[in-house]
C-alpha cells in the first residue's frame, strides 16, 4: 500500500508493476488516471495549483486503501495525488489497484476515485483566462439536484453511497429509504430491492405514501 | 493559553493569514474559536482538525481547547 502527495506523479508503468509484484494472487491491475482538463466550464484552463494538509492529506489517502481493501477484498492499493502548480494535460490522481478479479476491482477503484476527490484534505485552484478560483464541490464537477422523491430499482449489490453517487447525485442532498427506513450510507442495496431516493430536506416518513403520514 | 489556528487554501486566502496564534482564555471551546476566527463564514460547510485529528462535525460541539493546541481550518475538498 502506498499513498503519497508529490509534485509529479510516477510513471504509470512504475506503479502497474509496482502493484503487479505485490503479490502472487493478482488478477487484475485497475488504473485511474486524473488528468488537467485544458477547457473547464466553458473557459480556457491555464494550469491548476494544488494544495494539501501535508500530514492529514496521506493519512486520510491511507486510511480509504485501508477501507477499500477490507471492504472490497481488493489486495493491494496505490494513490499518487499531484501538489503544486500543473499544466494542461499534466497527470494529477492516480489511483491504482489490485485485485484477484475485475468486478471488485471495479467497485473499489470507483469509490476510491471518489472518495479521494471528496475526503482527501486537497484543494485545486483553478488559473484561467478569465481569472483564478478555488473550486469547491458546489461550483466543481456538475451534480443534479433532486427536487422530489424517486423510486429506483437496484439490479447489482450496491452501496448506498455508490447508488447515489452513479446517479451523479450528491451524498449530503438525499436519503435513500427502503421499505420506509432511512438506508446508511455503507449500507449494502440487493439486487432486486425498490428504493426511493428522497431529497434531504423531506424527511423519510413524509416521503413515504404508505404510511399515510 | 495559547493555540495556533492554521488556515489552507481559500480560507487561507479570506482570512489573510496561514497561521494565526491566538491568546485565548483558559477553557475556550473549539466552537468559540471558530466563530471569533471565522465571523460569518462559520456558518460555511468547513473540515477542521486538532492536532492533526479530523473531527467529524458532530463532535465539534464537545471540544475544549487546551494551551499548545493547533486547529486546522479547511475548506470541502476539492482534489483530483
Amino acid at each position: 500500500m502506498r499513498a503519497e502527495l508529490r509534485t509529479r506523479l510516477s510513471p504509470i508503468g512504475a506503479v502497474v508493476e509496482e502493484l503487479r509484484a505485490s503479490s502472487e494472487e493478482v488478477g487484475a491491475i485497475l488504473v485511474f488516471l486524473g488528468v488537467v482538463r485544458g477547457v473547464s466550464r466553458g473557459r480556457r484552463v491555464l494550469r491548476l495549483e494544488y494544495e494539501a494538509h501535508p500530514e492529514l492529506a496521506p493519512e486520510v489517502l491511507r486510511r480509504l486503501i485501508e477501507e477499500a481493501k477490507e471492504k472490497y477484498c481488493i489486495l493491494d492499493a496505490v494513490i499518487e495525488h499531484k501538489v503544486g502548480t500543473a499544466d494542461v494535460g499534466e497527470p494529477v490522481m492516480c489511483v491504482a489497484v489490485a485485485s484477484r478479479h475485475r468486478r471488485e476491482g471495479f467497485s473499489a477503484l470507483r469509490e476510491l476515485v471518489e472518495r479521494v476527490k471528496h475526503e482527501a484534505p486537497i484543494w485545486k485552484k483553478e488559473v484561467t483566462e478569465e481569472g483564478a478560483y478555488w473550486v469547491e464541490e458546489r461550483g466543481g464537477e456538475p451534480f443534479i439536484e433532486l427536487v422530489s422523491p424517486v423510486e429506483v430499482s437496484v439490479n447489482e449489490e450496491v452501496s448506498a453511497q455508490e447508488l447515489i453517487a452513479r446517479l451523479g447525485l450528491r451524498a449530503e442532498d438525499v436519503r435513500i429509504v427502503r421499505e420506509d427506513r432511512e438506508v446508511e450510507s455503507k449500507a449494502l442495496l440487493r439486487r432486486g430491492d425498490r428504493v426511493k431516493i428522497v431529497p434531504a430536506r423531506v424527511r423519510p416518513s413524509s416521503a413515504s405514501s404508505q404510511r399515510g403520514e | 493559553m495559547q493555540v495556533v489556528v492554521r488556515a489552507f487554501a481559500r480560507l487561507k486566502e479570506e482570512l489573510n493569514a496561514d497561521r494565526l496564534v491566538l491568546e485565548l482564555p483558559n477553557g475556550t471551546t473549539l466552537e468559540e474559536l471558530l466563530h471569533r476566527v471565522l465571523g460569518k463564514r462559520r456558518g460555511e460547510h468547513i473540515m477542521v482538525a486538532v492536532n492533526n485529528r479530523l473531527l467529524p462535525g458532530e463532535e465539534l460541539a464537545g471540544v475544549r481547547l487546551k494551551d499548545g493546541d493547533v486547529v486546522d481550518l479547511m475548506p470541502p475538498a476539492s482534489g483530483g
